[in-house]
């Protein structure tokens, strides 16, 4: 099922482009979808470069709602408007909701599915890994700025160690942030 | 199915889908509360059933709002769940999203994508801590994750194969272990 990874314009993606690529991104997002939006965005389709893409997820995980469901919304929205977003969105979610619903129902009218029930654990296991490893992929795209790094591994550390709602870490940590990269600019611009 | 139940489910919905910073395993508390504790949609260890599966399978876990409402009012359930807890997030995320675009040479949207990212960063890198952790019950299941890591950092192949072979060892250690 792969694809070549051709680096098409962003502004000219159709809705059968946005389509596909987030159909694909749900389908393959075992244990979440950042490591699949990642790989079929950034590696795959090449529609955005690390740091573009990066910046894109943080408004998305910024704001309420499921990150990969606002990423499908600000990418479809600027390549095609809202018609755009809702086929982004809809192609993440229909699919997997179709094949939840399938093995729920299975569940209901099938016994003996402990290897199926085994297997998707497993298949979970695995894909929390491939969203570790996606971020630290991430984070190396961040090597050459040491404050980014610093409140990253701030905003992890306080949800993983602190247990901090992630609504206050992105917004606290996320408005710290951007006031040292707003003093930043400013510093840059002045000299 | 009363027309009662529908509402009780949108709105119910519409606040956790405003409330869902960072997705579903923020609201799964909630969620809980409201179907099981407030509305008796369900008992607790269906909740829990439904939750784990959600998991484990494919998609956005926002999903996991979806199926409560299929479970709660079959298929017009399962739309109005998802229309319910997708829109308003959606909507706000649409509108921010066209103003950041619009202001995009403004110095308080340069400093806005500049000190989100690597925030975002950190809360990937969490959330596969907290999804194996949620995920992981033996040391096998570890081993699992540090191989779709170590599959991301160094293979660049396609993560379905890693993905397909963790499921396969678990499927086929369970049956060991049973037979």
């Amino acid at each position: 099922v792969s694809e070549p990874a051709v680096a098409a314009p962003r502004d000219a993606l159709d809705h059968a482009a946005l389509a596909r690529a987030f159909v694909r991104i749900g389908l393959l997002g075992f244990g979440g979808v950042a490591a699949s939006a990642r790989r079929v965005l950034v590696e795959e389709r090449a529609w955005y470069d690390d740091e573009a893409y990066t910046e894109l997820l943080g408004l998305a995980q910024t704001l309420p709602g499921a990150n990969t469901v606002n990423l499908a919304v600000l990418i479809g929205d600027r390549a095609q408007g809202l018609s755009g977003a809702l086929t982004a969105m809809g192609a993440l979610i229909a699919p997997p909701i179709a094949l939840l619903i399938l093995i729920l129902t299975l569940y209901d009218h099938v016994q003996g599915l402990a290897a199926v029930r085994a297997a998707l654990a497993g298949m979970a296991s695995t894909g929390a890994g491939l969203v570790f490893g996606t971020g630290l992929r991430m984070a190396w795209s961040l090597r050459r700025r040491a404050a980014g790094l610093g409140f990253g591994l701030a905003a992890a550390l306080l949800v993983v160690v602190g247990h901090a709602p992630i609504a206050w870490v992105a917004l606290g940590v996320g408005a710290a942030s951007m006031a040292y990269a707003a003093w930043a600019l400013q510093r840059r611009l002045g000299s | 199915v009363s027309r009662a139940v529908f509402l009780a489910l949108a709105a119910d919905f519409a606040v956790l889908s405003l409330a869902a910073f960072g997705g579903a395993a923020t609201i799964a508390p909630a969620l809980r509360d409201g179907v099981v504790l407030r509305r008796h949609w369900m008992s607790d260890a269906e909740f829990l059933e439904l939750y784990a599966v959600a998991r484990a399978a494919p998609g956005p876990n926002i999903m996991i709002a979806s199926v409560m409402g299929w479970k709660v009012a079959g298929l017009a359930g399962l739309a109005l769940a998802t229309a319910v807890i997708l829109a308003p997030s959606s909507a706000i995320c649409l509108v921010l999203g066209r103003l950041t675009v619009r202001h995009e040479r403004t110095r308080f949207v340069r400093a806005l994508k500049l000190g989100l990212a690597p925030v975002a960063v950190g809360l990937v890198l969490a959330s596969g801590i907290a999804i194996a952790r949620a995920a992981n019950p033996g040391l096998l299941d570890w081993g699992l994750t540090a191989a779709g890591a170590l599959w991301v950092l160094f293979a660049r192949r396609n993560p379905l194969w890693i993905l397909v072979a963790g499921g396969v060892l678990t499927a086929a250690l369970a049956a060991t272990g049973r037979g």
